[in-house]
């Protein structure tokens, strides 16, 4: 295939100049789609990385403090695996609680620099038998008079709520982000069918000449790949700015609870990348669907 | 050059627009197709670049079965026919010159070649003067200049033209087939649609006339009746 970068540039900055306002309305479709969809996508990142703790029915976590002796981790130890109430549960000690701390807060250095592996409390990560939220309250009750222990914190119900809002939330987010979704392909196949239209005294020339017929189709798919690719590679700044005002609305405290209600920055850049391939693909579809119904070549 | 056997086309709706044609057109051979409007002269024209298939019978391009010619393949066969027609079809947001160069570009001719071949063609048709002119800014007799210039530039083996004079007053015409008659003397076989008697009669070329799609009269050296 004979094909020159430059013809291929003159062809769609002709479509473009056409058919500007199509274009501009068509790409923040586009955008807004692939926005609510990778907003979605954050929010369930960031509300994971903030109840990291609590996965896997963990319900209350004993923590010991740092200077504990090992005396009194042994005896909490005894304690743990006598209670017939106690399914389960693993120590998480000062190196681990470090790494665990340091990447709930990788994104604000400060937090970070300002500990050290000795500040961590080691703790205990505890799965009862029962999640019920009163038999939880008083098995951790049991626990906080105890020698060497810090602090006790159950997995009561606000984490909980968290989990199943986030997610209530998330499915509203997918379901706007799918219908979105829909509308901004049918919306680039018209912008390819009304660009198409207005180019067919063109395309039936090239035909008549001998043009390839990929020659002919390769810039209207490269026109509404480009849609696709813009839209979703737009919502960069838009999902960061979301991870921000979530990171705002829920504040961890640190040790306890929650972690800092934020999605990872590489997450945040995955899910970019998904959105702008996913637009791309979109675009790319949406104008070849296009062109097989309006372009017999 | 061009060979068709036993060529029927009907279209949906049961409108056979061509029964049973069949006929040889040698190289070199200027072929007049007259008849009444509606008789398949168009249909003819676009069966030969394959535009529409025909729905019986064999069609030879060049020596070749056009109806064995795989989809990628077509291209290449229209790059061997040069096609004009009654209304020109230019663009007209391009200049003469970018109208003419428009064939060569999409069909991945070098920019050198461009650059010489639409000049040379130009001054073959007669429009040096309004290479950077506009469609709009020219009569139809240079209109259908520039869409001469654009089939033939890429030298095709055949030119189809189809009611060419269809658009002009008679003074115009005689000079649009003049131009005709010197692209044929090149040694390109030309088809010509018409239904301009004294065209056809003063330049006694072969004459083949279709009646309601039946081949009615073939005859060398022809009248249009
Ligand atoms: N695309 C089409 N679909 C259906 N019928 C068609 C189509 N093109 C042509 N026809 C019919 O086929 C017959 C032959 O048409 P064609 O255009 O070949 O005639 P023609 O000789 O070129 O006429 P004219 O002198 O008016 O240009 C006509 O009856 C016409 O209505
Ligand atoms: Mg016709």
């Amino acid at each position: 295939m004979n094909f020159r970068i430059g013809n291929l540039f003159r062809e769609l900055s002709y479509s473009l100049r056409r058919s500007f306002s199509l274009f501009v309305g068509t790409l923040l479709t586009i955008l807004i789609s692939m926005t609510v969809l990778g907003a979605g996508l954050v929010l369930s990142a960031a509300v994971e990385t903030a109840t990291d703790r609590w996965k896997d029915g963990v319900e209350f976590i004993v923590f010991l403090n740092p200077d504990a002796s090992e005396a009194e981790k042994s005896s909490v130890t005894n304690k743990l695996n006598s209670s017939p109430e106690i399914d389960r549960f693993t120590f998480v000690d000062k190196e681990a609680a470090f790494v665990e701390f340091q990447s709930m807060f990788r994104d604000s250095d400060q937090i970070r620099e300002s500990v050290a592996v000795a500040d961590m409390p080691p703790s205990f990560r505890i799965v009862p038998e029962s999640p019920e939220s009163d038999v939880v309250e008083t098995l951790a009750d049991g626990f906080r008079d105890d020698p060497g222990v810090f602090e006790v914190v159950a997995a009561v119900d606000t984490i909980k709520d968290i989990e199943t809002g986030s997610t209530r939330i998330n499915r509203i987010f997918l379901i706007v982000g799918m219908a979105l979704l829909v509308s901004a392909l049918l919306l680039v196949y018209n912008t390819i069918r009304t660009t198409i239209f207005a180019r067919r005294r063109e395309v039936e020339v090239m035909r008549l000449v001998g043009a390839s017929n990929w020659y002919i189709r390769v810039p209207f798919m490269i026109e509404g790949t480009l849609q696709g690719l813009l839209g979703g590679a737009l919502t960069l700044p838009i999902l960061q700015l979301w991870n921000n005002v979530l990171s705002d609305i829920g504040s961890g405290d640190g040790l306890a609870l929650l972690a800092d209600l934020r999605a990872p920055d590489q997450t945040v850049i995955m899910i970019w990348l998904a959105m702008t391939a996913l637009g791309a693909v979109i675009g790319m579809v949406a104008s070849v669907v296009a062109l097989s119904r309006f372009l017999d070549v | 050059m061009i060979k068709l056997e036993n060529v029927s086309k009907v279209y949906k709706g049961d409108v056979v627009a061509l029964r049973n044609i069949t006929c040889e057109i040698q190289k070199g051979e200027f072929v007049f197709l007259v008849g009444p409007s509606g008789s398949g002269k168009s249909t003819f024209m676009r069966l030969l670049n394959k535009e529409e298939s025909p729905d019986n019978g064999v069609i030879y391009v060049a020596g070749k079965d056009i109806g064995r010619l795989s989809g990628w393949r077509v291209p290449f066969l229209r790059r061997n026919i040069g096609c004009i027609f009654q209304d020109f079809k230019l663009l007209d947001n391009r200049t003469v010159s970018q109208n003419v160069a428009f064939a060569l570009e999409v069909i991945g001719r070098p920019r050198h070649v461009i650059s010489t071949q639409v000049p040379a063609i130009l001054e073959l048709v007669g429009l040096s003067k309004k290479a950077d002119n506009y469609p709009e800014e020219l009569s139809g007799g240079e209109q259908q200049r520039v869409s001469i210039a654009r089939a033939f530039v890429n030298r095709p083996l055949i030119l189809l033209a189809d009611e060419p004079t269809g658009n002009l007053d008679p003074a115009t015409s005689v000079g649009i087939m003049k131009l005709l008659d010197r692209i044929n003397k090149t040694g390109t076989t030309v088809v010509m649609a018409t239904h301009d008697r004294g065209i056809v009669d003063t330049m006694r070329k072969r004459v083949i006339e279709l009646d309601s799609g039946n081949l009615a009269r073939d005859q060398a050296r022809g009248v249009y009746e």
